[in-house]
């Protein structure tokens, strides 16, 4: 055989990095054989020996760290997640997570972006809402963490705006800011995990987070449903009149959440649409 | 910027920056030459790093380093990702900026490793082709660092040396010299270091690593965790003596200790360098 061209090469050594038992088992993959025949890399026509390791040994440094490599990046935005799962069911799902969803960015902060939606479609594990759930908590919190400097509004900067006015405005919220509801106290779950409390599986409760950075730090607010409602309108980019009719017979806080949120760099600044009343 | 001008630039002694020396670095302004980024560290990210990296910058020298442009690989190069590092280096005016020769995946997959390349024409050609796509985009010279490595192909057509040396000609790029994977290589493929250090084209060579590294029964490993071996800081002396001086990096990335420890090591780099003078007229008289 001709030696193989870097496309070859590169798909085959691809194979052998990821696969979840070690280079031998790889090499002998049909995947594999499509680019290089198995007894040629076992051979050393391929990769050489060294005089202390055989090629498949050598090939097993690479497939070796990359598992561990990527669970790792896993662990460290998920630890409510391990401490709800175990560490054993935790590894196995990170396992097959690093399977079927390689890294295709260049950066390892996106890596673990689709685990929610992926534990939602465990039908394996138990609670699985509940998982799914805390996972896109935990996943939140990093986003907002990793999400784009913003400056908070200056509420002077409203002042002059009449009634009418407010309430055609649409409000720009910070580029941190996620809403999460939940069937489960996902919150203050996570929020016991890290009081040390070592908390069990929870009974349903519908909880409602808003997660955002403020001053560098992520933080996670408790929301009742009318608030949760407004500032999921206001966060879709809705008209501030329209946005507060969700608050019903609570309308009367809406101040109140409007100057804490502000206090708290949830807006960024705000749209005056033309007003289109003939 | 061309490569001369950058070769005149030995900024001195750095380290890494690194999350958790940040709260020591922001109080004490330490006396340091310049510091080295992980430049994914800073991408696609407005948090605390970009804070603490705006405020190092109007300060010290900085390099970048980067771990995911895949200059060997097959796949085009991602032009998404060399829009946000250039956006990166002119928010920090980094004077540099490398990567590793070497690939991290293909068809779109990122292993998330610095792979081996097999030292053909036809490997050549393809990361030329790309560097000189980087060097356009960068209007500047790429900078390529020797990897550590843990195995060779048997279809290898020439030494590492000869490949940066043929590098270098089609391209004009850099090189960043890590003599610590140069003895870790030596160590793993069974050649000499020395010999290797003195077939690099050290015109081209722009900055060095020392870095520390694991043994193993049967071979080492790259593993940045601890001070850099006394081979390694021979190793050092007979570069710096080849290269004439570069900036120096020590680069500390698992079981990173204090500030001090990590800048006390890369201070030790001094004896080295001074030590040059009176060698390197030795050498001129062998
Ligand atoms: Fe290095």
């Amino acid at each position: 055989m001709t030696d193989p061209d870097l496309l070859s090469l590169q798909r085959w050594m691809s194979l052998v990095v990821q696969h979840p038992k070690d280079a031998q088992a790889a090499v002998r993959s049909k995947k594999a054989k499509q680019y290089i025949p198995t007894g040629l890399a076992m051979h050393g026509k391929v990769v050489l020996p060294s005089s202390r390791m055989e090629p498949m040994a050598r090939l097993d440094v690479y497939n070796g760290g990359y598992l561990s490599r990527l669970i790792d990046v896993i662990r460290s935005d998920f630890p409510g997640l391990i401490h709800a799962l175990g560490e054993h069911a935790f590894f196995h799902l990170a396992q097959d997570y690093v399977e079927k969803h390689p890294s295709q960015h260049a950066n390892l902060i996106f890596f673990a972006a689709k685990l929610p939606g992926f534990i939602a479609k465990r039908k394996d594990l138990p609670k699985r809402a509940f998982l799914r759930d805390l996972a896109q908590l935990e996943w939140f919190i990093s986003e907002a963490f990793h999400a784009p400097a913003s400056q908070a509004i200056d509420p002077a900067s409203m002042q002059n705006l009449s009634p009418e006015e407010w309430a055609r405005i649409a409000l720009h919220c910070s580029p941190s800011l996620r809403l999460l509801e939940s069937p489960y106290p996902v919150n203050g779950y996570l929020q016991s995990f890290f009081d040390d409390k070592e908390p069990e599986f929870p009974a349903r409760a519908i909880s409602r987070v808003a997660i955002y950075r403020k001053d560098f730090r992520v933080w996670r607010l408790g929301l009742d449903k009318p608030a949760f409602q407004v500032l999921s309108k206001l966060l879709a980019g809705e008209a501030f009149g329209t946005a507060i009719e969700c608050a019903g017979d609570q309308a009367h806080r809406i101040g109140d959440w409007f100057q804490d949120w502000s206090a708290d760099g949830l807006f960024t600044g705000y749209t005056l649409p033309p007003d289109s009343t003939p | 910027m061309n490569l001369s001008d950058l070769r005149q630039d030995d900024l001195g002694l750095g380290i890494g920056l690194r999350t958790v020396h940040f709260g020591h670095i922001l109080e004490n302004w330490p006396d340091i030459d310049w510091f080295e980024i992980l430049s994914e560290n800073f991408m696609h990210t407005g948090g605390r790093p970009m804070y603490i990296l705006d405020q190092v910058a109007e300060r010290y020298p900085i390099v970048m380093h980067g771990v995911s442009m895949n200059i060997g690989s097959k796949d085009p190069l991602d032009l998404e990702y060399m829009q946000e590092l250039k956006v990166l280096r002119n928010r920090c005016k980094a004077r540099f900026v490398s990567d590793h020769i070497c690939w991290t995946g293909v068809d779109g997959t990122n292993l998330h490793d610095l792979l081996p390349i097999p030292y053909t024409e036809e490997a050549l050609k393809v990361m030329a082709e790309k560097v000189k796509q980087v060097q356009d985009i960068l209007e500047a010279p790429l900078t390529l660092e020797n990897p550590s490595t843990y195995l060779e192909f048997a279809h290898s057509e020439m030494s590492e040396p000869e490949f940066l040396r043929q590098l270098a000609n089609e391209t004009g790029c850099g090189f960043l010299m890590d003599v610590n994977n140069v003895f870790v290589c030596a160590s793993n493929h069974g050649f000499d270091a020395k010999e290797y250090l003195r077939q690099v084209p050290w015109d081209q060579v722009l900055q060095f690593h020392l870095a520390g590294h694991s043994t193993f029964e049967t071979h080492k490993l790259d593993t940045h965790d601890g001070p850099v071996c006394d081979e390694v800081w021979e190793l050092y002396r007979l570069a710096h003596e080849l290269s004439g001086g570069r900036s120096t990096l020590m680069e500390w990335d698992a079981d990173i200790p204090d500030f001090d420890a990590v800048h006390g090591e890369a201070l030790k780099a001094r004896e080295y360098r001074q030590s040059m003078s009176s060698t390197s007229s030795s050498l001129e008289n062998d």
